[in-house]
């Protein structure tokens, strides 16, 4: 096989982790450790090919992907922030009842139909690009684009800006944080659940991008 | 009480301002008397039922249909209870392993690979060969045993290891390990030990099989077709000896103690390092005991696709059902395995998953009970 090929594939599976790790990293950085990526990444797959296959636009199974991911992320969000239980295990029962619950609504899914895929193009010039171009700029889908263009701005937002910095500091010092005006929990909620959005994001591209369908 | 409920770390939760009652949480000052954990993890169990009942009417499903069906396809008979029973056993190992690391507070989220190398190290005894396949049953399971005890001790010792030397999260470095132990075993069983091409060993001779109940159905014709093998009443010795480390032993009080406060731990001088060490070796063996029961008990080849069967993560909802308790392990463990036994059959296949997940979610919701008492408070009473 071409080696070509094989890493133009890699670009595209990678980006599905790229999505999840970038809501994981944001959600760990407000410091709640959230193990149930995999559940919520299930769920956004299901959901995502399911509204598709209903509605005829993959866009709107993107967006659905990442309300129903973040909604469940939500769930582990009450149990380790209000509650306080351990996050450990709270992550993990997230990972089997999002599992479960994407295996019981997707029953019969996969013989449901066909949908039309997110579009794939090359970027004008940066395809010609020798060795570099055939394997990150050409026939990619527009999902691993979007890839490139989130993981600087995440970047930029965490470390550069001021709602970057309340992030860090309800992380690294949710004492400090809370004496200076900034509500720890509202803030790890939202991020728990933009870390959802995320998963969602990954799932999502995984059933309507990288391999389309939904396999239980 | 109006004193109390006037600090805002006390009302997590404030209800509309209309509504005559109130509720609030209140930190417990006092331990709970004995029964109420076990009163709020049952409770957590019936909410859970009633909460997948409600999203399998939703669905289109008949949760009553669903819950007889798997309540007779688990327990309806002696056959199918015989067969829960089978199903219960690694189950039981897996959930001892997650046990004992739990209750330092170490998480031992590989006792799926533990398990999976404990298989293979059983299995090796049978294909490489160590032992000829004319050996004596009594000389080759206890060797098949320890094998397995041993593969599932070092996958188990390093995570341990890496967190005891160099401080390297156990949960992360532990799981990573479940994979590398799948394909370690899918390489041996595609390439050294492979059937005929199939992704299986060749059938291991009868020596290394574990004694099954139906082995004696000459001399008593009840016993006829039941699977039960011999791993179950491992399992339940294990959980007898762990229960006596645990709670009757010097080195027992050092892990909860471990668990409970490290640093008090670390201030009267017990060796943290140690403890964590030894706890994942323990840990891995129980899990790769449970391995090889499988592997000699029930699936008599090495194959991936029915020992890693997720076992090793069933066994960390398990023990935290049974609040880590090895004896209430037991009976958790046999729940689970009715709700795995009914999944076979029970139409989408996905609903002992969600189940177990619900209750999951639902048990450690419920923990907070045990922390906080509830008050419900009339607003005009304080006024």
């Amino acid at each position: 096989m071409d080696p070509i090929i094989i890493l133009q594939a890699g670009v595209a599976t990678g980006t599905v982790l790229l999505f999840a790790t970038i809501g994981e990293i944001l959600t760990e950085r407000s410091g709640v450790l959230n193990l149930g990526v995999e559940g919520m990444m299930l769920i956004g797959a299901m959901s995502a090919f399911s509204t598709a296959v209903s509605t005829g636009n993959p866009w709107l199974g993107l967006l659905v992907a990442m309300l129903a991911a973040g909604l469940l992320s939500q769930v582990h969000a009450f149990i380790s922030i209000h509650l306080q239980a351990d996050q450990v295990v709270s992550g993990l029962a997230l990972t089997f009842l999002g599992t479960g619950i994407s295996l019981v609504l997707g029953e019969g899914l996969s013989k449901a139909g066909t949908i039309s895929l997110l579009p794939r193009f090359s970027i004008p010039l940066l395809s010609q690009t020798p060795l570099l171009g055939p394997i990150f700029f050409t026939e990619q889908s527009v999902m691993v684009y979007l890839g490139y263009l989130l993981t600087p701005l995440v970047w930029y937002y965490i470390n550069r800006t001021r709602p970057g910095l309340h992030l860090r500091a309800v992380g690294e010092h949710p004492a400090a944080a809370d004496s200076l005006g900034i509500s720890v929990y509202r803030l790890r909620y939202f991020y728990v659940f933009i870390g959802g959005v995320f998963a969602g994001l990954a799932g999502g591209t995984i059933s309507l991008a990288i391999s389309p369908g939904w396999f239980s | 009480m109006s004193q109390n409920s006037s600090q805002p770390s006390n009302a997590v939760m404030a209800s509309p301002r209309r509504f005559p009652y109130r509720i609030q949480f209140e930190p417990r000052l006092q331990e709970p008397p004995r029964w109420f954990p076990a009163l709020v993890a049952l409770g957590a169990v019936v909410v859970a039922l009633i909460l997948g009942g409600v999203i399998l009417a939703v669905v289109g499903g008949d949760p009553w249909r669903s819950y007889a069906h798997i309540a007779r396809a688990s327990f309806g008979n002696v056959g199918v209870l015989s067969d829960t029973l089978v199903k219960a056993t690694p189950i039981l190992l897996t959930s001892l392993a997650c046990a004992i690391a739990f209750r330092m507070k170490l998480w031992n989220i590989g006792a799926e690979g533990q398990f999976i190398m404990g298989a293979f190290g059983a299995s090796a005894v049978v294909l490489t060969p160590l032992l000829p396949p004319e050996t004596s049953r009594w000389i080759m399971l206890p060797v098949m045993g320890l094998t397995g005890i041993l593969a599932g001790a070092i996958w188990g010792l390093i995570p341990g290891f890496l967190k005891a030397r160099f401080n390297v999260n156990e949960v992360i470095s532990s799981l990573m390990m479940n994979y590398i132990a799948v394909s370690w075993v899918n390489f041996f069983i595609f390439a050294v030990w492979t059937e005929g091409g199939f992704q299986m060993s060749r059938l291991f001779p009868r020596t290394a099989w574990l004694p099954r109940l139906a082995d004696y159905a000459k001399e008593f014709p009840v016993l006829r077709g039941l699977t039960t093998h011999l791993g179950l009443v491992i399992g339940i010795v294990a959980a007898a000896v762990l229960w006596f480390i645990l709670y009757r032993s010097r080195w027992g009080y050092e892990i909860r103690l471990i668990g409970d406060n490290p640093r008090a731990a670390r201030y009267t001088g017990i060796n943290i390092q140690r403890n964590v060490m030894m706890v994942m070796l323990v840990s891995g063996a129980l899990a790769g005991l449970g391995g090889m029961s499988e592997v000699a008990g029930v699936v008599h080849r090495l194959q991936t696709s029915p020992i890693a069967a997720g076992y090793g993560f069933t066994g960390i909802i398990v023990a935290w059902l049974a609040k880590l308790n090895p004896f209430v392990i037991i009976l958790a463990s046999i729940l689970f395995g009715a709700l795995l036994l009914a999944g076979r059959e029970i139409q989408p296949s996905g609903i002992p998953k969600m189940i177990q997940g619900i209750i999951l979610v639902a048990l450690i919701a419920s923990d907070f009970l045990l922390r906080y008492r509830v008050r419900i408070i009339r607003i005009e009473e304080e006024a």
